[in-house]
């Protein structure tokens, strides 16, 4: 096989691919424009992600406790 | 193969301080400051109510008064105060829905229930109060 064949192959590695998903796919945005006379409603129903909301309950109350002597703060991005 | 493993590996690093605590407060105002101030404060008197099966906690994340004992309810009254606003800007700072509340007192509730020491009293989800 080739030098440029290899090359090629090794930028389509799996791995390769995975990463560039994961770093790209947060990323993404849908933009759609529409009648602004008709107006679209989208009822969503949020899940609030309950192991995420045990990581703030405990962190929140391991401070008050006095077993943490910080408050973990959510970065904002 | 190993590679492969490796990055996934690194990816896992990078993304754990992204899902650990993710409803965290953005902001603490001043009013959250003195709220949480409080609640460290009172935490000690608290504990000591509890020991004493005086006040328990509520399925609701709230604390409960079960003697009606003066220094009891003042210190419940100002401890749920703060709990609300905590609660509140929890749920506004990560931009939720009102109805999710419940999940929130919920949440708070059970993991109250986790740090209750033996012998103080704390009510199930489905509402029975228990000695733990």
């Amino acid at each position: 096989m080739n030098e440029p064949g290899l090359k090629r192959m090794s930028f389509l590695h799996p791995s390769l691919l995975l990463l560039f998903l994961c770093l790209v796919a947060p990323g993404c945005t849908v933009k759609t424009v529409g009648d602004p006379a008709r107006p679209i409603t989208i009822k969503a129903h949020v899940i609030v992600d309950i192991r995420g909301m045990k990581e703030t309950a405990s962190n929140i109350e391991d401070y008050v406790s006095g077993e943490k002597e910080e408050l973990r703060i959510k970065n904002e991005e | 193969m190993k590679q492969i493993l490796l990055l996934l590996v690194l990816l896992l690093f990078v993304a754990q301080p992204l899902f650990a605590g993710q409803y965290d407060l953005q902001t603490v105002t001043p009013e959250i400051q003195q709220a949480l101030d409080g609640r460290r404060e009172r935490f000690s008197v608290l504990e000591q109510l509890k020991d004493e099966g005086k006040i328990g906690e509520g399925r609701d994340g709230l604390a409960v008064n079960f003697a009606g004992a003066p220094e009891a309810e003042a210190a419940v009254r100002a401890e749920n105060k703060d709990r609300n606003l905590i609660y509140q800007a929890v749920l506004t700072q990560n931009h939720l829905p009102e109805t999710e509340i419940h999940t929130i007192r919920r949440v708070f509730a059970e993991t109250q229930r986790s740090k209750a020491k033996a012998g103080q009293m704390i009510q199930t989800e489905s509402g029975t109060w228990i000695k733990k």
